[in-house]
């Protein structure tokens, strides 16, 4: 009986033991990249995610690439970063990370957008390369002769660099820049010189002229104005709360002169183009033959979806003044070549006078990958010129394997031509061939929707504005300071400016107390020092 | 002989699944805290710097200031929570009769959720809390008692307020052990309160105090909960503790610094127990 016992255990023990033997070699089959991304929809980087991970699946057919969206919603989220911040701790981790520096998510469900602010899993990127986290692949980098390095804007290459050693790879970046139409400027007496100097003068200038459709497009909204806030090195904070008070303080009193237009539109309550408008610009605008405006027409169109007017839109006789980002050349380039009217385009510099550049997507090999060479290998597919131009843009509709926003079978349901996490980092000729991508999708898009003879009409405008290089603007011939990484303390200012006026609709300043903010700003960055 | 070893084995197989779990759950996590307290990066880009990480963290004014604001909640919490413990240990058993009421009573707050007991402080302290109606009332200027130096204040309040009731059951169950008949002779000797206090139970509660305090260490570090969930991850600079310290630079992915506050407290309360349990020990020598 004993005996019987005995031989069965053991026969058990055999066949569990062979069983795990096989299970380990089957895994061992197919390595295995893991990878950290975001779920965003707006950037278009998912979507370019899922291309770059068939296409190196198809090249390695032993590796098997496992990308994985962080959790938005915040307990899932919480849940989730903990165990991955004890793996990193641990020394495991992912072997990529792909990644936006900001940390509001656009996320799409159907017919709407949400916008989420989440917790980035690196609070502070620059104090992430310094603390260790990510593998330093500068032999890599060095020794690659796939890569168009030549073509890479190098200062944003280089703020991958610190002590020597390349941990992070920029995939786009952005630099704040200024769009105004000069008749409108000198008409309200707003001298063209000013939009050479900071936020501040800008601010003061637009102020004193008392048009509230200029207060609009000068409430700039980015804490790279302050060039930087951290001395990282010093370990110390560099912003000068003076700056910022006078900032804040500007900021309200403009938008409360926004608001001022929002009340008498309301109390008018005319046709919904005239928004911003004094009465005086409104006759001023009817003796304008606005035919020649198809092209703002036609892109109106799209930034009207849903009923909400877009101040992105591109639509020079609502926004004379506009400071923007790099993603606005796109529109406002081909305007400047199809519009009789000068329009000035300029970087805004920072109060030091520096000109501050903000990595906003980036990958980087984590610490603890099992394999970094091919870790990196899949990470520059996002810096060849197809990514960095093409992909980015999918030709057609792909099905998108994120959990929890439109189901595991949606196709992407947004026009394709976008780039909104930033501008390319292989920014050699990018204008010219970025607008002609946009320009042909547009075209595509529209057939596919059926166009209706207006729309044909418009597309034929579009084609009419011929071609653009680089050449057309001079602000890639402007050079760089500074290169950012947007960070925890960087992404609040937001969240500060809410504070500061009532709703959009009257935009009356509260009675917030600015100081206490600020001090508690300063206190945020302290903190934010000494504990990362 | 043989008996002997076979007691000594089945005392160690009764002892191996406590001692394993011991191993595994905190002797080896703590070796590894204390690799990566000398250590920086991680996975591939670690490197050792030995004590490196220290000298960087004394330097750190946030670390200072966590660590001053634990000391001090510490002392001055510790020495009340015992003081009043034992206090009220002592009325409990001068008046048996009301004492087994008192006792469930003021265990209550050692048992309320955390959330009513968060919510009980929010009635209190907050703007336009009782605290501050009674200021007004009064026709004194109102406080803003969480976000300014009464925080740290309201917290030892909070804390004894909750864990008062525990220390003084443990302290009880050492005042029992004393027999009347001692207490009896000192009178017929001509003793005072006093004296029987000094020479008959303080001789004798040492290390029921001593237990009392361990428990009351434990729970003072556990007051961090009502702390964070009053008043987030930032509180008023008074009440930023070592916990704020180490949980905020997990969340920053800051490990060495997290790893260094863990060592050295896990070194000051082991230093901490080890003084108080040395001198315990030396004063219950007698009884051997």
């Amino acid at each position: 009986m004993m005996k019987a016992v005995k031989r069965s255990v053991s026969l058990i023990l055999i066949l569990i033991t062979v069983s795990a033997l096989l299970c380990a070699c089957d895994r061992g089959d197919k390595q295995v990249l893991w990878v950290i991304t975001e779920q965003t929809t707006w950037d278009r980087m998912n979507g370019q995610l899922y291309e770059v991970e068939r296409a190196f699946e198809l090249l390695h057919g032993d590796v098997e690439v496992k990308v994985e969206y962080l959790p938005t919603e915040k307990q899932e989220r919480d849940v989730f970063l903990q165990k991955l911040r004890t793996d990193i701790m641990q020394g495991g981790g992912p072997d990529c990370y792909l990644l936006p520096t900001d940390s509001t998510l656009i996320l799409d469900v159907p017919s709407q957008y949400v916008y989420t602010e989440v917790e980035p899993l690196f609070p502070d990127v620059e104090l992430a390369m310094r603390s260790g986290l990510f593998y330093d692949v500068s032999k890599l980098y060095d020794a690659d002769e796939t890569l168009p390095k030549g073509e890479l804007n190098e200062t944003i290459m280089d703020s991958g660099v610190v002590d020597g050693k390349r941990f992070v790879l920029p995939l786009r970046y952005d630099i704040p820049v200024i769009y105004a139409r000069n008749d409108y400027l000198e008409r309200v007496g707003l001298d063209l010189d000013v939009l050479n100097g900071d936020i501040l003068s800008i601010m003061d200038a637009v102020y004193k002229t008392e048009a509230p459709y200029l207060a609009g497009g000068a409430l700039f909204e980015d804490m790279s104005i302050f060039s930087s806030l951290i001395d990282y090195d010093l370990r110390r904070s560099t912003l000068d709360p003076e700056l910022l008070k006078r900032y804040l303080v500007g900021y309200q009193r403009l938008k409360a002169l926004l608001g001022e237009a929002y009340v008498d539109y309301n109390k008018e309550a005319p046709d919904s183009k005239t928004i911003l408008l004094e009465e005086r610009d409104r006759i001023f605008l009817e003796k304008l033959d606005l035919k020649k405006y198809i092209y703002c027409n036609y892109f109106s169109d799209i930034e009207l979806a849903g009923g909400n007017i877009d101040r992105n839109a591109p639509k020079t006789e609502y926004y004379p003044l506009w400071i923007g980002s790099m993603q606005d050349l796109l529109e406002y380039a081909p305007m400047m070549q199809f519009e009789e009217n000068e329009l000035t385009v300029l970087p805004l510099r920072s109060f030091d006078g520096d000109l501050a550049a903000t990595v906003t997507y980036y990958a980087a090999v984590g610490a603890g990958s099992g394999d970094p060479e091919l870790a990196y290998e899949f990470l520059t597919r996002f810096l060849s010129k197809e990514s960095q131009w093409e992909s980015n843009r999918p030709k057609r509709p792909y099905v998108r394997p994120i959990k929890g926003t439109a189901g595991n079978t949606s196709n992407d349901t947004h026009y394709p031509g976008l780039i909104e996490s930033g501008w390319p980092v292989l920014d050699e000729d990018s204008l010219q061939t970025l607008w002609n991508r946009r320009r042909k999708q547009l075209y595509v898009r529209d057939l596919e929707r059926g166009a209706t003879s207006e729309q044909k009409s418009r597309m034929r405008q579009i084609g009419l504005m011929g071609e653009l290089n680089d050449e057309c603007v001079t602000i890639f011939d402007v050079e760089i300071d500074r290169v950012l990484f947007g960070s925890a303390v960087s992404n609040v200012l937001p969240e500060i400016l809410a504070s500061l006026n009532d709703t959009h609709e009257s935009n009356e300043p509260t009675s917030v107390d600015i100081d206490k903010l600020i001090n508690d700003y300063v206190e945020n960055i302290r903190f934010h020092i000494l504990e990362g | 002989m043989k008996i002997k070893t076979k007691n000594a084995l089945t005392g160690y197989a009764l002892v191996l699944p406590l001692l394993l779990g011991f191993v595994i759950f905190y002797a080896v996590p703590f070796c590894m805290v204390v690799w990566y307290s000398v250590t920086k990066g991680s996975g591939k880009m670690q490197s050792f710097v030995f004590l490196e990480n220290y000298f960087e963290l004394f330097d750190n004014e946030l670390f200072v200031l966590a660590m001053k604001n634990t000391a001090l909640f510490l002392l001055v919490g510790l020495s009340s929570i015992l003081v009043i413990s034992y206090a009220i240990a002592l009325f409990l058993k001068s008046c048996p009769r009301i004492s087994k009421l008192l006792r469930s009573l003021i265990l209550m707050p050692y048992v309320m959720p955390i959330v009513g007991t968060v919510l009980i402080v929010d009635i209190l302290f907050s703007e336009a809390g009782l605290g501050n109606v009674i200021l007004t009332s009064l026709g004194l200027p109102i406080r803003d008692w969480l976000n300014s130096d009464s925080a740290f204040w309201v917290m030892v309040m909070l804390y004894i307020w909750k864990n008062t009731g525990y220390s003084v059951v443990l302290i009880l169950s050492g005042l029992a052990t004393i027999s009347d008949e001692q207490y009896a002779a000192a009178s017929l000797d001509g003793a005072n309160g006093l004296q029987k206090f000094r020479f008959i139970t303080m001789p004798q509660m040492w290390y029921s105090v001593f237990f009392a305090g361990i428990f009351s260490l434990i729970n003072a570090f556990k007051s961090f909960r009502e702390i964070f969930l009053l008043g987030g991850t930032h509180p008023h600079e008074s009440i930023y503790m070592l916990q704020h310290f180490i949980n905020n630079c997990f969340e920053k992915l800051s490990y060495s610094k997290m790893a260094v506050t863990s060592v050295l407290m896990a070194l000051g309360v082991c230093v901490l127990f080890l003084v108080c349990y040395l001198s315990v020990m030396r004063k219950e020598e007698y009884k051997e």
